[in-house]
């Protein structure tokens, strides 16, 4: 019943999904079937509704580690439509966020100042996600709009005043607040926003290497040698400051201190300010790579441009929540849409209408 | 009538030149994009062409006049705004985090002559003391808040309708910039940069870090007024889709 009222997401996931299945076969990469599957999607709606209506063409699932029932492919569920990277090892997601909220306690900024009593102001309001492994999911929102708290919330960093309610399910386990500490830098990294975040006074190969000692320390110093040689930075900038990085560089070091945990999530919290287009293209390139070898990937940015080049999927933030979750592909035409506001941020772009018509 | 670079040579301390006997005309009423590869000094022609800087050789002429640097403005000059306003990249380096948004948006009227500026100065603060006496709508509300009781008077008022048409809520003028994000301060700041009355405008990628719904908006509005007073517009941007939306003529530098 819920596939038949979402036969067109189905439809353009289960083409997708085929598409990759093809190229397995062959013997490809999956991410040269990204590109047939996208052009496609939308031909294929009519015979893909029957595939998926039919969950004999489905691959089996194994036993749900989660609570709730396994994951394929290709079916619609918790709201969200895939693309055609999105898989469900062993039957669940990678991340999932459920029923998010996230709220401040602080002083009643319209009372007077000294009888002020306390009201709690809601930032984040019942958002729900999903990061597949080996897919880059971007969550595009305005500036100031909450986006960060996310990130914060995913990551298990929580302000004193702040009140967070929700489930969120990592690689089929249900975490706490103390089960998302413990996979903070184990499972789950993040590439924070400015180059300033790196320690100006350390070697940046102290940095990448982080407080080990002993045996650990030779084997992370031996796996930063690695991940420098596989991502193109010369060895001796293992000595160097982080000023002496051009930006270009010092955004890979960046990256690379994530990478060096060995994590299965990467969130990235605009990762590109300030760079053109296509530099920013170039620079999310070594994201795309970590999720093309099954890591995730949560790229939270406010351009929509870039979301559309380098994303697998696409969330769309306001006001606090996700309005919609869906493959790119979907952006190609602003009827594959479903919320009033994704088809305001379509037509609002400037290759598009560059309209201005509020959403609400 | 057009604001005009000439021969304009620049180059910063111990480096090769940005660029030599550059010249630019700008006709009122035009939208003229800067191109060029990043580091070719668009911004620093921005800077140029607002006064912050000082080229080496060659004068920019507004309207006939030669224009008067920032840093070289005194007596009678410096008390008028200059015609030609900068709306920068980054919103929150243009606002002074000490001073309340209400209080760096009449910095924008303060060039003006007496009567109008006391004027719009009353227009402000109502519109503020409109926000202050409904902070519920303060957030959540979409779109506009128009002034309500004792404001109510002052909608006619054309600085009252300057900060409608941009969309900057009453309630914004008693917060501090770090309290307001990246697009509500770009409404302030383009305020601001209007209620000075320039004859021309520079943006300076002024919206590329704003979300595409936001950028529409604000590019629409600014438009409209430009259209409205005839000013010159002058914008750097790296997304080629915005560039053939707005500009009506584009300079390779």
């Amino acid at each position: 019943m819920e596939v038949e009222r979402n036969v067109r997401e189905v439809s353009v996931a289960e083409k997708s999904r085929r598409a990759s299945e093809c190229a397995d076969a062959a013997g490809e990469p999956k991410g040269t079937a990204l590109a047939p599957a996208g052009k496609h999607a939308r031909a294929a709606r009519a015979s893909g509704a029957q595939a998926a209506a039919n969950p004999g063409v489905l691959p089996a699932a194994e036993a749900p580690r989660a609570a709730h029932r396994a994951h394929v492919d290709a079916e619609r569920h918790h709201h969200h439509t895939h693309a055609a990277g999105s898989h469900h090892p062993g039957g669940h997601h990678l991340l999932s966020v459920e029923h998010l909220s996230v709220s401040f306690t602080l002083y009643d900024p319209a009372a007077p100042f000294f009888s002020a009593p306390r009201v709690e102001s809601r930032v984040i309001n019942d958002l729900s996600l999903s990061v597949h492994a080996g897919e880059i999911l971007a969550v595009v929102g305005a500036s100031g709009s909450g986006k960060t708290l996310l990130a914060d919330a995913i990551l298990g960093l929580y302000e004193p005043n702040s009140r967070v309610t929700g489930t969120i399910w990592f690689d089929g386990a249900r975490q706490d607040a103390a089960g998302l500490q413990a996979l903070r830098g184990h499972g789950i990294s993040l590439v924070p926003q400015s180059v300033t975040n790196l320690d100006p006074l350390m070697r940046v190969g102290r940095q990448i290497v982080g407080n080990a000692r002993g045996e650990e320390r030779r084997r992370r110093t031996e796996r930063m040698r690695e991940l420098m040689a596989a991502y193109g930075l010369p060895p001796e900038i293992e000595r160097l400051y982080p000023h002496e990085l051009s930006g270009g560089m010092a955004r890979r070091v960046l990256l690379l201190c994530a990478l060096i945990d060995q994590p299965r999530l990467i969130v990235a919290d605009e990762p590109t300010p300030g760079l053109d287009l296509d530099l920013a293209v170039r620079a999310v390139s070594d994201l795309r790579r970590f999720a093309d070898e099954g890591g995730g990937v949560l790229l939270i940015t406010h351009d929509i441009e870039l979301a559309l080049r380098v994303a697998d999927r696409v969330a769309v933030f306001r006001d606090g929540a996700v309005v919609e979750e869906t493959a790119r592909e979907n952006f190609d035409a602003p009827e594959l849409l479903e919320h009033p506001f994704s088809r305001a941020l379509w037509h609002a772009m400037p290759e598009h209408d560059f309209d201005d018509a509020p959403a609400c | 009538m057009s604001l005009q670079a000439c021969d304009i040579t620049f180059a910063y301390d111990g480096a090769q030149p940005l660029y030599q006997g550059l010249s630019l005309d700008v006709e009122p009423g035009e939208r003229v994009a800067l191109a060029a590869p990043s580091g070719a000094g668009k911004t620093t022609l921005c800077r140029i062409l607002a006064g912050y800087v000082e080229p080496q050789a060659g004068r920019v002429l507004v309207d006939g006049a030669p224009l008067v640097p920032l840093a070289r403005r005194r007596g009678a000059v410096a008390r008028t705004s200059q015609p030609v306003q900068l709306l920068a990249q980054h919103p929150e380096q243009a606002f002074d985090p000490r001073l309340r948004v209400g209080k760096s948006l009449r910095e924008g009227v303060a060039g003006l002559p007496g009567a109008v500026r006391a004027e719009a100065e009353a227009a402000l603060a109502a519109y503020a003391g409109a926000g202050a006496g409904r902070p519920g709508d303060s957030d959540g509300a979409c779109g506009p808040a128009g002034p309500a009781g004792p404001a109510a008077a002052a909608a006619a008022r054309p600085c009252t309708a300057l900060l409608e048409r941009f969309g900057v809520r009453p309630a914004w003028l008693t917060r501090f910039p770090h309290e307001l994000s990246g697009g509500e301060l770009m409404r302030c700041a383009m305020v601001r940069a209007l209620l000075a009355r320039p004859r021309y405008l520079i943006a300076d990628e002024s919206t590329a870090m704003l979300d595409a719904l936001t950028q529409a908006q604000l590019w629409r509005a600014l438009i409209a007024e430009a259209d409205a007073r005839g000013l010159g517009l002058v914008l750097v941007s790296h997304a080629p889709a915005l560039v053939s939306r707005v500009a009506t003529r584009v300079v390779e530098l």
